[in-house]
C-alpha cells in the first residue's frame, strides 16, 4: 500500500508539471508557462545581466538560468538551461540598429519534448519563465571568445546540433543532445578549431569531468518510461553522467586562462 | 521500498522535462503583441514571454547579427560584413575585455503577427 502511495505521488509530480516554471531547455513561450515574476522585475534583472557582461567587454559569454526551483533539482545542478549571449547588433521592428545581447539557444520543440531546435532570443525572453532570479555567466578568454565568434557565425554552429534530445544527454556519447552538452560541443568545437564531432567527443572524454546523475537504475527507467525527454539510449550500463553549467565552468576555469564565472543576482532595493 | 526522498530526483527530472520544451517558432516565441495585452495577461494559460511583450515595456527584434571585434556584423557564414555606420558599429570598436555599449531598451523576439505585417499594414497601423 505505502508503495502504491509512493508511485502515486510520483505521478502526480509528472503530471503537475505543465503548471510549474520554466523547465530545462525550454523556451519562454510555452503556453502554461506561468510568470513567477513581474515583467518589471525580469526587465530590469535581464537589463542587470546584459550590463554585467557588457561591463566586462564580453563578446561572447555563456549564460545559465534557473528554471525550477533549487529545492527541485537533483543534486549537483544548480542551473536548467545553458546558452551562449553574443554581442550584436539587433535590428528593431522599427528598423533601428541597436547593440545589445542575443541568445543562442537549443530549446525543446513544442509538442516534441524529445526534439529540439536551435533558436535566437533575447536576455528578457530568456529570463521570462525562470523559477529563480539568478544568472550564471562565464566570460571565456578573450583567444576563445574570438574562435566562439567563428564558430557561431559559421555553418558549424548548426552542424553541432543533434535534434535527439534527452534532459540527461550523455556529453561523451553522440546520439542525444540537450542545451549544455550542444554548448559544450561548441566550446570544443572552438576549441580545437575544428568541425569533426568525433575529434570534439574524443577530446571530452579525456578531459571533461562531467556531472553524475545520482539517480538509480530503476527510478532511471520510470523516468525513461513516462517522460520521452528522459533517454538513457546514449548511456553505457554504468554511471549517468551529463554536463551541466558547474561542470563546463570546472572545464574551462581548468583549460582556458582567463576565463571568468559569475553569479548575477537582483539589486536588493 | 522505494522512499519518497528517493524518488525526488527523477522526478524532478521528469518535472523539468514535462515543463519546458516548448518552441513555438524559432525566433518569433516573444507572445502576443502590446495590442492583445489584456487578454494576454488575463489568461491563466498566457506563456511568460506573452505576458513580458503584453507589459508594453519592451522593444521587438527583427534580426541581430554578432558583431566582430572591430564593430562590423558577421553573416550566416562567419564573414563580417561592412555595412553603414550604425549604432551598434560605432559600440563595437573596443576590444575583448573593455566595457561596451548596450541599448537600455528591453528588446525581446518579434510577435508572429508583427512579423507578418506587410508594409502596406504597418502604414495603415500608423493612420489609426
Amino acid at each position: 500500500m505505502r508503495y502504491l502511495t509512493q508511485i502515486f505521488l510520483f505521478f502526480m509530480l509528472v503530471c503537475a508539471a505543465p503548471a510549474q516554471a520554466t523547465g530545462f531547455s525550454s523556451s519562454s513561450s510555452q503556453a502554461g508557462e506561468a510568470l513567477h515574476y513581474s515583467a518589471e522585475q525580469i526587465i530590469k534583472f535581464s537589463k542587470k545581466v546584459e550590463k554585467t557582461m557588457a561591463d566586462k567587454g564580453a563578446y561572447v559569454a555563456i549564460l545559465a538560468r534557473m528554471g525550477r526551483p533549487r529545492s527541485e533539482l537533483p543534486e549537483g545542478m544548480h542551473f536548467t538551461h545553458v546558452a551562449f549571449a553574443v554581442y550584436s547588433e539587433i535590428t528593431t521592428s522599427d528598423g533601428r540598429k541597436v547593440p545589445g545581447y542575443a541568445i543562442y539557444n537549443l530549446y525543446q520543440k513544442d509538442g516534441q519534448p524529445d526534439v529540439s531546435a536551435l533558436a535566437q532570443d533575447f536576455p528578457v525572453d530568456f529570463f521570462a519563465g525562470v523559477a529563480e532570479l539568478e544568472a550564471g555567466v562565464i566570460i571565456p578568454s578573450a583567444e576563445l571568445q574570438k574562435r566562439l565568434l567563428g564558430v557561431i557565425g559559421s555553418d558549424v554552429y548548426s552542424k553541432l546540433h543533434e535534434p535527439h534530445y534527452s534532459v540527461i544527454a550523455n556529453p561523451y556519447t553522440l546520439g542525444r543532445q540537450n542545451c549544455t552538452e550542444f554548448v559544450l560541443d561548441v566550446i570544443n568545437a572552438a576549441i580545437y578549431q575544428t568541425d569533426d564531432i568525433g575529434k570534439i567527443k574524443a577530446n571530452e572524454k579525456a578531459y571533461f569531468v562531467g556531472q553524475k546523475v545520482n539517480v538509480n537504475p530503476f527510478k532511471l527507467m520510470l523516468g525513461s518510461m513516462f517522460s520521452k525527454e528522459v533517454s538513457t539510449s546514449d548511456h553505457n550500463n554504468g554511471e549517468t553522467i551529463t554536463a551541466t553549467f558547474e561542470t563546463i565552468s570546472q572545464y574551462l576555469g581548468k583549460y582556458d586562462e582567463g576565463v571568468e564565472t559569475l553569479t548575477v543576482i537582483p539589486d536588493t532595493n | 521500498m522505494l522512499k519518497i526522498k528517493q524518488l525526488l530526483p527523477i522526478a524532478a527530472l521528469c518535472l523539468a522535462a514535462q515543463s519546458s520544451c516548448v518552441l513555438a517558432g524559432e525566433d518569433t516565441h516573444a507572445g502576443q503583441a502590446i495590442k492583445n495585452s489584456a487578454q494576454a495577461s488575463g489568461h491563466a494559460s498566457a506563456s511568460a514571454a506573452h505576458s513580458i511583450a503584453a507589459s508594453g515595456q519592451v522593444t521587438s527584434a527583427a534580426s541581430a547579427m554578432p558583431l566582430s571585434i572591430g564593430g562590423a556584423a558577421l553573416t550566416s557564414g562567419g564573414v563580417a560584413s561592412i555595412g553603414a555606420a550604425n549604432e551598434s558599429m560605432k559600440a563595437a570598436t573596443s576590444p575583448i575585455g573593455k566595457p561596451l555599449k548596450i541599448t537600455d531598451e528591453a528588446i525581446t523576439t518579434t510577435p508572429p503577427n508583427e512579423a507578418l505585417k506587410t508594409k502596406e499594414s504597418k502604414k495603415s497601423d500608423e493612420k489609426i
